[in-house]
């Protein structure tokens, strides 16, 4: 089963993880970043560190890890600028520049790729938010499928205001300094999971993230692993209903909550149902 | 969607009778005369009951549909949505639902939510070809039991009289109603900003998860959620939960500063949300045993109680 949840730390993380990152203090956040790249090195991961400063002051921010130079003279770690790494033309073409990154890494002999990426500046408005929310979806499945992949998204707070960076951090199964009560991700084998807790609080947001979620999905079924729901009102249910429903997709649930059994089974809605697991 | 005629028959009528064999030949001539005309007729009785009638009916007992009452009274939501759904089915098929049932009676008293109940069959379904017959054995019951049957039917079959208008009908205090939820005088073991929904769930959890089952435990946060998503959609801040355990039950009381809910039967209403919300107060007869609607001391209130052991 995938890590999900909150975390305090970015160290003891597996090779596949993705975690959202959300910060006030740059300093703070770089420790993190340098603590996540380091367990990388230490398991053969190729590692990246991308932001939006000069390369100088991103090569500040790993001062202090210990045989930086020689990694990065080496090519076993590189420092990129994110306007000059990230490919956004389309959703997939990221999700596909990272995945040609990684095999390049294991042809090299490295046990695949780890990247940093404080992506604040792809962020800042709705557009760019919601485009880059559904690539997020699409790396996070690429991930989960067993791509020797591990992500750290670092965002700023500060620039981008509390309910943006929920929006953003309610697509990544691991998170730090955020608000977003739920979350969605995949979790293997084409399945979907949703983690937390959602009420008529956040019902709109879940309906908004399960779009963007659900669009990259063929119609069909889509196995909703819920076993990591805490808690669903019938507003919940009836956003990812009318998210399913909008996107054409019949969502199967799989180890629901009492709670959302009892509502499934009062409210009957039409593209959300139990299965026998 | 059900097109209900304007020459439609509802009514709601009881009979008051002394066992089984007095129930049966009261209430034969209007099963086999129903099932005669083809309507659709559920009989909710006892099996002791059950036996005499089916006896009388001969094979007119095949065109009626038999159930057991545990099945139909687990609560007043329950119950109604129940009556409604098989009264519009019925409806859809071009005819008339009778219904004959017992409303549960303990030791010599009707629980004061099915005297609720009873109250609002009237409110809720009386736009429908529905003939609803509760049936109500006199012998155990109290006196003030029996006045309950006569404040909430217009019509009661009396022993030794037949059918005649209720001269209590209507006589119905605002107590009867409250009578369903007794909210407990001593201080609430949770008293939350109800604004604030995962705290509030939390401190629920914390409060009643030892004396709950995970099922139970989730039909609390489920109801205490649709209340105070209830208040803050249509009252006024702040929306203050409150809850106690009174041993048998959860009791649960949220207040806003609005002006309340008008309707004394929210909960009893038929089903009739949309695609995102709508379903709360639906959801909250449903899930609860008991269900409360008033407005005092300035505030607005709604109190359920849920009971903590398996229904």
């Amino acid at each position: 089963m995938r890590s999900s949840g909150v975390i305090d730390s970015t160290t003891g993380l597996g090779r596949h993880d993705h975690l959202c990152w959300a910060y006030t203090d740059r300093a703070t956040f770089a420790g993190a970043a340098r603590a996540f790249l380091a367990d990388g090195v230490a398991i053969g991961q190729r590692v990246t560190y991308i932001g939006s400063r000069s390369t100088d002051a991103l090569r500040h921010d790993l001062a202090g890890f210990a045989g930086m130079e020689e990694l990065l003279a080496s090519g076993a770690a590189t420092v990129l600028r994110l306007d000059e790494s990230y490919r956004v033309e389309t959703e997939s073409a990221q999700d596909e520049a990272y995945a040609t990154a990684t095999r390049d890494a294991l042809d090299r002999g490295f046990t695949g790729l780890r990247v940093v990426a404080d992506a604040t500046d792809l962020v800042l408005d709705a557009a760019g938010r919601d485009a880059f929310i559904r690539y997020e979806h699409v790396i996070d499945r690429r991930m989960s499928a067993g791509l020797p992949f591990a992500a750290m998204c670092g965002y700023d707070r500060g620039r981008l205001g509390d309910d943006a960076v929920a929006e953003l951090a309610c697509v990544h199964p691991l998170h730090h300094g955020t608000t977003t009560p739920f979350h969605l991700f995949a979790s293997g084998e084409g399945r979907l999971s949703i983690a937390g807790e959602v009420d008529a609080l956040s019902a709109s947001e879940l309906e908004r993230a399960l779009l963007r979620v659900l669009s990259g999905t063929r119609p069909g079924t889509v196995d909703l692993d819920a076993s990591r729901l805490v808690f669903a009102d019938h507003r919940a249910l009836l956003a990812l209903d009318a998210a399913a429903t909008t996107a054409g997709v019949a969502v199967h649930l799989a180890h629901p909550p009492p709670v959302l059994v009892r509502l499934v089974t009062l409210l009957r809605p039409r593209s959300v149902h139990l299965i026998d697991v | 969607m059900t097109a209900v005629t304007a020459d439609h028959h509802f009514e709601h009528l009881a009979v008051l009778h002394h066992g089984a064999d007095d129930l049966a030949r009261c209430i034969t001539h209007q099963v086999a005369g129903a099932v005669g005309r083809g309507d659709a007729v559920l009989i909710a009785l006892d099996e002791d009951d059950r036996e005499p009638l089916i006896a009388r009916l001969g094979t007119a007992a095949e065109g009626a549909v038999f159930l057991t009452p545990d099945g139909c009274y687990t609560n007043p939501g329950g119950a109604m949505a129940t009556l409604h759904r098989t009264t519009t089915e019925a409806v859809d098929r071009g005819v008339e639902l009778w219904s004959f049932g017992c409303i549960p009676v303990e030791g010599d008293t009707i629980d004061p939510r099915w005297v609720r109940y009873e109250q609002a069959v009237d409110h809720v379904l009386g736009h429908l070809p529905l003939h609803a017959v509760c049936c109500y054995d006199l012998r155990p019951m109290a006196p003030d039991a029996v006045d309950a049957v006569r404040r909430t039917h217009r019509v009661v079959d009396e022993p030794g009289l037949g059918q005649l208008p209720s001269g209590r009908y209507g006589a119905l205090a605002a107590e009867d109603r409250a009578g369903a939820v007794s909210v407990p005088t001593w201080p609430p073991a949770v008293h939350v900003d109800g604004a604030d929904t995962q705290s509030m769930r939390r401190a629920l959890a914390a409060a009643f998860g030892p004396v709950l089952t995970a099922d139970r435990l989730g039909d609390l946060l489920l109801l205490a959620t649709e209340l105070a998503a209830n208040g803050m959609r249509h009252g006024r801040p702040p929306v203050e939960l409150e809850a106690w355990s009174t041993g048998d039950e959860i009791v649960v009381r949220v207040s806003d500063d609005g002006t309340g809910i008008a309707d004394p039967f929210p909960d009893l209403r038929p089903l009739a949300g949309g695609d995102h919300g709508g379903f709360g107060l639906w959801l909250i007869g449903q899930l609860a045993d008991r269900v409360v609607v008033d407005h005092h001391g300035d505030r607005a209130h709604v109190a359920i109680a849920l009971a903590t052991g398996h229904r």
